[in-house]
């Protein structure tokens, strides 16, 4: 009887111990996610032609083209890294299906962020995938640190969407 | 687990409900192993998690999920985006331990050590059903990334690939 009493009191302390580290954990990741939230605009940002460089845009004139029509889209930044399966293997096409689903009113920018410091730490990126949803004027309206799934990014940019009209 | 084949656009999925119901009861057994002190729990533990691991349509989670808890509609099936295949080598590392501890806890006297590494199947699995963080997939993303881990693919079946 004593046996099971001292063995119902160790599965209990390790209960507690298992519940505080749920705790801490969840704390630290709000903590990071609402440093996230709360930076400044994106636009301000002098590495953002650079981005839209990377993104895809080859001249100065079409990044500027490209500039004024992602001015008014809500747009992912998609952070990722070479060695990243889980980016490859369900973010993209996640990505893929957001973008195929949203068209012009959405605009997908993949990050590599062991080369973007200054993006990874801005967003306060802990790990990738992560993806961030930026409203029409810049500000985070979302952080997603871990994949987020397709249906949860349509949902976020929807709310980006209907918060920028 | 539950995944869909190639065609369906290639989306990877997996049903969650399964996911926590399979960790629901393997916090359940190891628990109930831990108190009652009954070793021969942990490995009939140790056996669902590798028949899990090993041969998903075998698994008896998965069978008492298909034919139970979702006729009964304690459950119902809820797809996700997501890879089967960490989740399943979450499965075989959980039977590995539980494998270990039965081996501890029947042979030697180490029983400690044996009721150490059931707690901590106990734990990881309590983690992934409260918060879902899979300790095993963690795992298993960072041995593809230090190339420790052949590339398993999962397409309807594996295929190893680059071993």
């Amino acid at each position: 009887m004593l046996a099971l009493l001292v063995r119902l009191g160790i599965l209990a302390l390790v209960a507690v111990l298992l519940f505080l580290i749920v705790r801490g954990g969840r704390w630290f990741v709000e903590t990071r996610r609402r440093q996230a939230l709360a930076t400044e605009p994106l636009e301000t940002l002098p590495g953002l032609e650079k981005l839209l460089a990377r993104a895809g845009q080859g001249s100065e004139a079409a990044t500027e083209k490209a500039g004024m029509e992602i001015a008014s889209a809500v747009r992912i930044l998609a952070f990722s890294s070479d060695d990243c399966r889980q980016c490859h293997q369900l973010q993209e096409p996640a990505l893929r299906r957001v973008q195929a689903a949203l068209g012009q009113r959405v605009r997908v920018i993949e990050v590599d962020a062991p080369t973007s410091p200054a993006l990874t730490r801005r967003y306060h990126i802990l790990t990738v995938p992560s993806t961030v949803i930026l409203d029409a004027q810049g500000y985070a309206h979302a952080v997603n640190y871990g994949f987020a799934s397709s249906q949860r990014l349509l949902q976020q940019v929807d709310e980006a969407l209907a918060e920028t009209v | 687990m539950e995944s869909t084949t190639a065609a369906q656009e290639r989306v990877l999925r997996v049903d969650t409900r399964l996911g926590k119901f399979s960790q629901g009861c393997t916090v359940l057994l190891t628990a109930l192993a831990f108190v009652l002190s009954q070793p021969w729990l942990v490995a009939v533990t140790a056996v669902v998690m590798a028949l899990s691991a090993l041969v998903p349509a075998a698994s008896p989670y998965r069978l008492l999920y298909k034919w139970v808890v979702v006729p009964l509609g304690i459950l119902r099936p809820r797809l996700v985006e997501d890879d089967p295949a960490p989740h399943r080598f979450a499965q075989g590392v959980g039977a590995v331990f539980l494998i270990a501890a039965s081996i501890l806890l029947f042979l030697t006297k180490a029983t400690a050590v044996g009721w150490a590494l059931d707690l901590i199947v106990f734990v990881l699995a309590g983690i992934n059903l409260t918060v879902g963080f899979c300790a095993g997939c963690f795992v298993y993303y960072h041995l593809g990334r230090l190339g420790l881990l052949p590339r398993v693919r999962y397409e309807g079946g594996f295929h190893w690939r680059g071993v």
